[in-house]
């Protein structure tokens, strides 16, 4: 009898640890890449960050000394002033891809609804670096769509140097999102509010809540946890991106539409000096700097997650 | 068997399965680029880096396919020059196949691509490479060393040692081999030789000039800002500036010809050397013998000033493909270009005809400091084609690799090239067009390369381009402005030369690995002119580090 129970177990273990093996295959794959291409590189980069390593052959222990180093350096504060400018002008401009999400959920006709989810999702496939290269022509002094039309409507006191313009360089990148509605943001605020309870509405129908008083008490509220997914989102690309400066203004003219995200890259890939060490510095205190603005954030978000 | 129990043995199978796939499709495997095939080919090959080797044919009883990348694309000037002579090559050796890459060189793609490529071991086999990225390649050890099978004889050339077919002869590397720690030929010239003129000219509107009543052109620094102020107060644009290009040119330009050895001047005579040109500068700044008020530099930064009022507005914003187009389309009157986009200019001008003229000289009226000269260039190569240094991992392919380069420096394939790419060909013995003399160096072009201002702070600065368009566009005085590239410049060479006296990495290092070299040469009885050449570049370490002791034993490491 004893034997029959101890086969018996024995059985189900080993049917147990197949089964995991099982699923430890399918799953080892996505953590070996994950693992690779994610987590490597970035412990790499902390690693390094303490060196001074030029990729090849210059391998020096320096310490804090890179740290010190950007936290001495000017310029950096400067790319940290831009960042801010960016970070607070990115928070505001949330609220246009809320709205339209709102407006767009409320459309009764499905159809409409439909077309117009489509409409607004056309621009995802469109590469960023196209669009950034036509707004740098579009804003060119010379012959920029923007001046000429200017020009052709009589309005020509009105024309400006745009990205040329220090003072104007950090609207303008800002205005290159025009109307500001990100489609996968869209997207979240949409499914978000697709799995509202339908009755939240008709009480509020039946309380005479007018639109606006529905958004305000109703939906936003209720999509607290789409609005800290897409918050994080804003913070982190506003906090470590430089695509759009790099790309537009290279960072000028002089550094004023200088992020940390270019100061990190120059010192990467400056011609002067290739200083990964340095630059993977630059990239972990940006991450701590993206880790608490976010955590500060979340503090003031409850989610009902 | 029960289901139950297939089941779960299935799904093992077939999760290592996928496991396995994954991990292999994911791992990158080097494609090998030759393969068993009959084919003919008679063209000699060449040795490679400092080891002497044997010479020989390229070998017939192989395919090659050969990988090399530049900035010259279909549409640009020098790579229809460059395809066509590819195309001869493999018309030659139909044994070899070359895939010439393009990649743009505007907002410094072409060397973050290498830079990425190089670290993952998947960079071409040859590059084309600016002085700049040359050394730090050579630097961080990507590129082959090329003294030695520069020493050896050109297939092409009736069996002349190939260095001595280039203008100048060996003595025309010295300059491209200072600033790398090896001292080392790090490029094989193909476009742009000694005689083309450093200094780049100015393509300018001759309708525009018409138009403003400008009548003379332009010599003298003076009289060009005069004709600049004349097109302004017509209402037209004087020149198309942009703040990458256009603003690096000038910032050296109007520096070259004040006070030739300032910073030389400041070290013993025996070091002035252009193979140390570099370390002096680096040094000079680090040790505060080059302060942040030099009045070299900063006479060259009121140049800059003078001369912005002439550029077209929001130039700080623009790169040099718009400025291009503001020529291209009759805004403006002048566009600072080379020799390489003077076809694209026939091509593509359409509603006006132009011409060029070489950029002004800087009189003594402007700046007591000006020598009113311009640096040589008829003894200097400048930049060319780096050699992967995998390339040794394959001495088949690197003897092809190497014949390509000796073909692209033949007499023939030059003639041929300079005619298409109007370039300056760097070998002697070729004639040239009318369309090219307007980029040759003239007798104003006199200053000796170890000679020339090369705004040291400028140079060495990480963010020198962003600080003079602040400067240029007038929003920081000149006190600031230079202190701000004084203390960037600092901080960077105080690193550079700390690396240069470190033991494991530096000139030390260097000499240690120089001497292996020629040791081994002298064993295996290599020529001697191999033998000289290494005795050269380790003489030259030896000097750099006496010069280091010298003067920067007190720069504390960092």
């Amino acid at each position: 009898m004893s034997t029959k129970v101890v086969v018996s177990s024995g059985k189900k273990l080993s049917k147990r640890l197949s089964s995991l093996l099982a699923a430890a295959g399918f799953v080892l794959p996505a953590i070996l890449f994950t693992y690779i291409f994610e987590y490597y590189p970035m412990v790499n980069g902390i690693f390094h960050s303490f060196y001074r390593w030029n990729g090849s052959n210059i391998e020096i222990f320096v310490g804090f000394e890179n740290f010190k180093e950007i936290l001495k350096d000017s310029v950096f504060w400067t790319s940290v002033r831009n960042m801010l400018f960016f970070l607070c002008a990115s928070i505001i401009l949330m609220l246009p891809t809320l709205v339209t999400s709102i407006i767009l959920f409320r459309i009764k006709n499905s159809r409409m609804q439909y077309l117009y989810r489509i409409v607004l999702c056309i621009p995802m496939i469109i590469p960023g670096i196209v669009v950034m290269l036509l707004w740098q022509f579009i804003y060119n002094p010379q012959f920029g769509l923007l001046n000429q039309l200017l020009s052709s409507l009589g309005l020509q006191h009105l024309q400006q140097l745009w990205l040329g313009d220090p003072s104007l360089v950090k609207w303008c990148l800002i205005f290159i999102g025009f109307p500001w509605v990100g489609s996968l943001a869209l997207l979240i605020y949409l499914a978000g509010l697709q799995n509202l309870d339908s009755s939240i509405w008709d009480a509020a129908a039946i309380d005479g809540a007018g639109p606006i008083q529905k958004a305000l008490s109703i939906e936003i509220p209720l999509m607290k946890g789409q609005i800290k997914l897409n918050l994080i989102n804003v913070l982190a690309g506003s906090v470590t991106g430089y695509s759009l400066q790099l790309i537009v203004t290279g960072g000028g003219p002089g550094f004023a539409s200088f992020v940390p995200g270019l100061y990190m890259y120059q010192h990467a890939f400056g011609s002067a000096s290739s200083d990964y060490g340095y630059a993977s510095a630059v990239g972990l205190l940006l991450f701590l700097i993206a880790i608490i603005i976010s955590l500060l954030s979340m503090k003031f978000i409850r989610s009902e997650d | 068997m029960s289901q139950s129990r297939k089941f779960p043995v299935t799904r093992m199978v077939a999760a290592s399965i996928l496991t396995v796939a994954v991990a292999i499709s994911g791992c990158s495997t080097k494609k090998t680029d030759s393969s068993q095939s009959a084919a003919s080919s008679t063209a000699a090959a060449t040795s490679a880096s400092a080891a002497p080797s044997e010479t020989g044919s390229i070998p017939t009883n192989k395919n090659f396919k050969i990988k090399v990348m530049s900035w010259q694309g279909p549409q640009e000037q020098y790579g229809p020059a460059y395809n066509n002579a590819f195309a001869e090559y493999m018309k030659l050796h139909p044994n070899v196949k070359i895939e010439h890459l393009f990649q743009p060189n505007a907002n410094n793609g072409y060397a973050k691509l290498l830079d990425t490529q190089f670290v993952s071991h998947e960079a071409p086999d040859a590059m084309m490479l600016g002085n700049v990225e040359g050394t730090k390649y050579m630097d961080q050890d990507y590129l082959l060393q090329l003294d030695g099978a520069m020493q050896q004889p050109s297939a092409y050339n009736s069996g002349q040692a190939w260095i001595d077919t280039f203008k100048g002869g060996a003595k025309s590397f010295t300059s491209a081999k200072s600033g790398n720690k090896y001292g080392a030929i790090a490029m094989i010239p193909v476009d742009g030789g000694p005689g083309t003129n450093p200094v780049i000219p100015f393509y300018y509107n001759k309708d525009l000039f018409a138009k403003a009543g400008v009548t003379n052109l332009p010599k003298t620094w003076t009289e060009f800002l005069a004709v600049c102020k004349k097109l302004k107060e017509s209402g037209i644009d004087p020149v198309a500036a942009d703040g990458n290009r256009f603003l690096l040119w000038m910032s050296f330009f109007t520096a070259y010809p004040l006070e030739p050895g300032h910073v030389a001047k400041m070290f013993d005579e025996k070091y002035r050397k252009p193979e140390l040109k570099v370390d002096m500068r680096r040094v000079a700044i680090a040790t505060g013998k080059y302060t942040a008020d030099d009045p070299v530099e900063g006479t060259s930064l009121d140049l800059i000033k003078d001369f912005a009022q002439y550029w077209q507005q929001g130039w700080a914003a623009i790169n040099e493909d718009q400025a291009k187009q503001l020529f291209l389309l009759g805004k403006t009157a002048f566009y600072m270009d080379g020799s390489w986009d003077y076809s694209y200019f026939e091509q593509n001008v359409k509603n006006f005809s132009f011409g060029v003229i070489p950029f002004p000289t800087i009189t003594k009226d402007v700046t007591p400091l000006s020598s009113e000269a311009f640096p040589v260039s008829g003894d200097q190569q400048r930049a060319g084609w780096g050699l992967n240094k995998d390339l040794e991992k394959d001495p088949d392919k690197l003897k092809v690799v190497l014949d390509l380069f000796q073909f692209l420096t033949s007499k023939e394939t030059q003639k041929t090239m300079s005619d298409t790419g109007v370039f300056v060909p760097v070998v002697s013995g070729v004639d040239i067009s009318d369309k090219v003399k307007p980029f040759v160096a003239n007798e104003q072009n006199s200053i000796p390369a170890n000679q020339i201002n090369e705004v040291p702070l400028f140079n060495e600065s990480t963010d020198g381009k962003a600080i003079l368009q602040v400067w240029a566009t007038g929003q920081a005085d000149k006190k600031t402005t230079m202190s701000k590239l004084f203390e960037q410049a600092s901080a960077h060479v105080k690193k550079s030369v700390s690396d240069a006296m470190d033991e494991k990495s530096g000139v030390p290092n260097q000499i240690v690995t120089l001497q292996a070299t020629l040791d081994k040469l002298k064993a295996n009885h290599a020529a001697d002119n191999l033998i000289q050449a290494a005795e050269d570049s380790l003489n030259i370490a030896k000097l750099k580090l006496e010069f280091y002791q010298q003067y920067a034993g007190t720069v504390k490491q960092q």
